[in-house]
C-alpha cells in the first residue's frame, strides 16, 4: 500500500470520550479529578498502566509534547495521566478537555489501520468503563464541536514546494470549503513550521466514521497531488537545487543551530531526497530527526541535562551525528 | 421641622442643590419631593437596578447535574457535564445547527451493535424530528419544504389530538 510519505508525515485519529454522570474536566475540583482518575485506573487495570503525569519528571513530560504525544493541556492539568499501548501505536490522555482523549499514530498516509486499532482499543474501553452517550447527540463532549462521533482525523503534510510557488492559501482555503480544517504543527495558532501542516475533519455530529474518513481520504490525495505537481514545476530550477544541497551542507556541517533554522533547512533536504536529488540520505531518517530535535527530546535521548544556552550547540550536534 | 415646600408635613428629606457653586438646601416631605420629581421614594432609589437583577435570575436555568449555566458556556466554549446537554438541549440543539450543520447523530449501524453502554435519554416522537427538520429548513430558506414539512408536523398533530 502506497503511505504517499514523500508528503504525508503522519496520521492520527483521535475519539474524545466521557464518563456517565461526571462533570467535565474543565468543571472539577481536584478531589474529583482524582475519582474520575481511579476510575479510569480501576477498569484498565487489567491490560494497561495508567501512567499519572505528577510522576514523571519534567523533559519526558515535555517530550512527549514536542513529540505530540499529549497536549498542552494535559501537561499543566492536575490528576492528569497517560495510557500507552505500545504495540498499537494507542495512546489515551485522562482528563485533558475531556475525560478521555484516546489516539491512534501511524506513520506516512495510513488512516484504515488506524481505525482499526482505535476502535478495538475503544471497545475495550467501552466495556470496562460507562461512557456518556445519548441517542441524539452520540458521544457527548465537553465542547460541541466535537460531539457526535467524538472522531478527529489529522494528517500531517509536508508541503514545501505548494509553500515555495505561493499556493499554499489558495488550497487551503479550497478545502477549508470542503469541511477541512488546517493548522499548523503544533495545533490551533501555530505556524507551518518547516512547511508542515496538519489538516484534520471539522465536522464529528450527523456523519459517520465512515463518512469522516473518506471526507479526509479524499481531501488528503488531492492536496497530495498538488504538492507532487508543484515539485515538478520546481525540479529544474537551480535556484531550487542550490537551497536544497546549502541546506543539506549546513546541516552536517553546523555547529550551533535552532529548532526554527534547522526545521527550515531539514524540510529543504526532504523535498530534495522526494524529488531524487539528494540520494545518499533516507527519508525515514530526516523524518525521526524531525521529530527528535524538541529540547526536551533532545535531553531525553542524549541522557544528558543541559541549559538552555547548550540547547542549540546539543541539537547541531544530533543533527551532525544522524544526517 | 415642616416641609418648607408646602409646609404643612413634616420634612424627613433633604435635598442639597448646587449649582455653579450656590448651594441651596431644601427640607422636604416625601410627597412634595415626588410631585418636584427629586425621586419617587426611598424605597424605588434603587428599583431600576433590583428589577434588572431579579429579571435576570430567573432566567439562567442551572443544569441539574453540575450547576453550569448558559453564560458560563459562553465564557469558556464548553459544557459543564452530560447533563447539561438535557438541561440546554433546546439551545444546543440550534448551537449545533450552526456548529455542525446538523443536531443529531446518524447511526453508523454496526458501530452501535458494539456499544454496550448506551445511556439512554427521552426518545424523540416523530413530530420532534419533523420540527428539527422544519428549523433546519427555515434556516437554510428553502421554504417550500419547509411548507411540506409543517403540513405533515399539522397532520400528525391532529392526528395525536383524534386519539
Amino acid at each position: 500500500m502506497d503511505i504517499l510519505n514523500d508528503v504525508v508525515l503522519t496520521t492520527r485519529i483521535r475519539f474524545a470520550r466521557n464518563i456517565k454522570g461526571r462533570r467535565f474536566p474543565n468543571n472539577m475540583i481536584d478531589k474529583q479529578r482524582k475519582e474520575v482518575l481511579e476510575y479510569i485506573s480501576n477498569g484498565v487495570k487489567d491490560k494497561y498502566n495508567v501512567l499519572e503525569l505528577n510522576n514523571m519528571d519534567e523533559v519526558t513530560k515535555n517530550s512527549l509534547f514536542e513529540t505530540h504525544v499529549i497536549s498542552k493541556e494535559l501537561l499543566d492539568g492536575n490528576y492528569s495521566a497517560l495510557i500507552i499501548d505500545e504495540e498499537k501505536n494507542i495512546t489515551a490522555m485522562v482528563n485533558e478537555e475531556d475525560h478521555l482523549r484516546i489516539q491512534a499514530f501511524e506513520n506516512g498516509f495510513n488512516i484504515d489501520k488506524a481505525y482499526e486499532n482505535i476502535t478495538s482499543f475503544d471497545n475495550y474501553l467501552s466495556s470496562k468503563l460507562d461512557y456518556a452517550y445519548s441517542e441524539s447527540y452520540g458521544y457527548i463532549t465537553a465542547c460541541p464541536t466535537c460531539i457526535g462521533t467524538g472522531m478527529r482525523v489529522s494528517v500531517m503534510l509536508h508541503l514545501p514546494a505548494l509553500e515555495k510557488i505561493g499556493a499554499l492559501n489558495k488550497i487551503f482555503n479550497e478545502i477549508t470549503n470542503l469541511g477541512i480544517s488546517v493548522r499548523g504543527m503544533y495545533g490551533e495558532n501555530t505556524n507551518g513550521e518547516g512547511a508542515i501542516y496538519q489538516i484534520s475533519n471539522q465536522k464529528t455530529l450527523g456523519i459517520t466514521e465512515q463518512d469522516i474518513i473518506e471526507q479526509v481520504k479524499q481531501v488528503t490525495n488531492y492536496v497530495v497531488k498538488q504538492e507532487r505537481k508543484a515539485r515538478d514545476i520546481l525540479k529544474d530550477k537551480l535556484e531550487v537545487k542550490d537551497d536544497i544541497f546549502r541546506s543539506y551542507g549546513i546541516l552536517k556541517n553546523a555547529y550551533i543551530m535552532s529548532k526554527k533554522e534547522a526545521m527550515r533547512l531539514l524540510s529543504n533536504v526532504r523535498m530534495g531526497i522526494n524529488m531524487d536529488e539528494i540520494k545518499d540520505i533516507e527519508l525515514n531518517k530526516v523524518d525521526k530527526i524531525i521529530k527528535n530535535i524538541g529540547k526536551n527530546t533532545l535531553r531525553k535521548n542524549m541522557k544528558e541535562h543541559f541549559g538552555r544556552e547548550q540547547e542549540n550547540v546539543k541539537r547541531a550536534e544530533y543533527i551532525r551525528e544522524n544526517v | 421641622m415642616k416641609c418648607s415646600n408646602c409646609g404643612s408635613s413634616n420634612a424627613n428629606i433633604t435635598y442639597e442643590q448646587n449649582i455653579n457653586g450656590e448651594v441651596t438646601t431644601l427640607k422636604l416631605c416625601e410627597k412634595c419631593a415626588h410631585k418636584l420629581g427629586i425621586f419617587n421614594s426611598f424605597d424605588n432609589i434603587f428599583s431600576p437596578m433590583v428589577l434588572d437583577f431579579d429579571y435576570i435570575l430567573p432566567e439562567e436555568i442551572k443544569c441539574k447535574g453540575c450547576g453550569y449555566t448558559l453564560s458560563k458556556y459562553k465564557s469558556t466554549g464548553l459544557f459543564g457535564c452530560d447533563e447539561c446537554y438535557n438541561t440546554f438541549k433546546k439551545e444546543i440543539d440550534s448551537m449545533l445547527l450552526k456548529i455542525q450543520g446538523k443536531n443529531r447523530m446518524l447511526k453508523d449501524k454496526e458501530k452501535i451493535k458494539k456499544e454496550k453502554n448506551v445511556v439512554s435519554d427521552k426518545k424523540e416522537s416523530e413530530i420532534d424530528i419533523l420540527r428539527n427538520k422544519l428549523k433546519e429548513h427555515i434556516e437554510k430558506e428553502e421554504f417550500e419544504e419547509a411548507a411540506k414539512v409543517r403540513d405533515k408536523i399539522k397532520k400528525l398533530e391532529n392526528k395525536n389530538k383524534e386519539v
